[in-house]
């Protein structure tokens, strides 16, 4: 079990190495409002939860 | 006595990238045997603070706590399948601002700024709790990507559990014994009440503010229950309001 555990996280952290190296150039292709764009894409594509919005307490105005 | 609002029965905390992929890893190994013994995984962060991070993991099958992912952690992860399946599943996102993107956008980028500035508390100069750092896309130093997601956290009114200590919590060179522990905290702390983003709760002498705390402190935290733990809830989006 423990090898099949050690190649399960080798294979995760694969991913996440490849991942790290995309996101990099990534960084320094695209605006901060094209990544709001993505995200909202994504989002809307797969019907992700929404975070609740009301409250009836507010940001402090001080 | 904190008042209960009946429309906020469900709490709220964003998590950064190293959180939601050991959440993953643990999710995956759960789905495959059922069981995991931390010492025996191979995850660092889960060799140390397995038991914390199960925790989160059954309290978010419950529905007790949500987690919330937001712009900055998703672009980090983005090409990740397992962690994408797992927050396609299990984690919230932040409504589509629409028309007000780009204002909602200043607005993180104003804040992301203000924690790389010093700043003035009590008459004293205080130093700048997080750091910025070259891109190539704008050629100029801008906030780092922690920056963002704390920004972009505490606009929502949310805490940030994290596990990285010394981007979030501490500067590791600061020499100051008396603030070391905890002076990025601190910082973002003073800066979230200088720009507002605090609650004072009604008859109650309790402000809240958002702000990143390590995983290590997690268990401490949820000692009584989930209902006890005190985090900021969500809020009314302020930019309707001043429209």
């Amino acid at each position: 079990m423990n090898d099949s555990i050690d190649k399960l996280y080798k294979e995760f952290q694969k991913e996440i190495e490849k991942n790290d190296k995309i996101v990099k150039e990534e960084m320094n292709k695209k605006s901060r409002l094209e990544m709001l764009e993505d995200y909202d894409n994504f989002v809307k594509e797969n019907k992700c939860k929404i975070k609740e919005e009301k409250n009836d307490r507010k940001k402090s105005s001080k | 006595m904190i008042e209960k609002n009946p429309l906020n029965k469900h709490k709220y905390i964003a998590i950064d990238s190293n959180i939601l992929r050991s959440l993953t890893f643990l999710n995956i190994l759960k789905q495959t045997y059922g069981y995991v013994d931390f010492a025996k995984c191979n995850d660092p962060l889960l060799q140390k603070n397995g038991n914390y991070l199960l925790n989160l993991y059954k309290l978010i099958l419950q529905d007790k706590l949500r987690i919330v992912i937001v712009n900055s952690v998703y672009q980090e992860n983005r090409h990740i399948d397992s962690v994408i399946n797992f927050v396609k599943k299990y984690c919230y996102f932040i409504k589509d601002y629409g028309q007000l993107k780009e204002k909602k956008l200043k607005e993180i980028d104003s804040l992301a700024k203000a924690y790389c500035s010093s700043y003035t508390k009590k008459g004293v100069r205080m130093p700048a709790p997080m750091q910025k750092t070259y891109n190539s896309y704008v050629n100029d130093v801008i906030p780092i990507n922690d920056c963002y997601i704390m920004a972009e956290a505490t606009i929502e009114n949310c805490c940030l559990l994290t596990a990285n200590g010394k981007d979030f919590i501490f500067n590791p060179k600061n020499q100051d014994k008396s603030s070391k522990f905890n002076d990025r905290t601190k910082g973002i702390v003073d800066i979230n009440i200088l720009h507002g983003y605090y609650e004072e709760e009604k008859d109650s002498s309790l402000c809240l503010v958002p702000h990143a705390f390590h995983i290590s402190l997690f268990g401490a935290l949820i000692k009584n229950g989930i209902d006890d733990l005190q985090i900021t809830q969500p809020n009314e989006d302020n930019i309707e309001n001043e429209n």
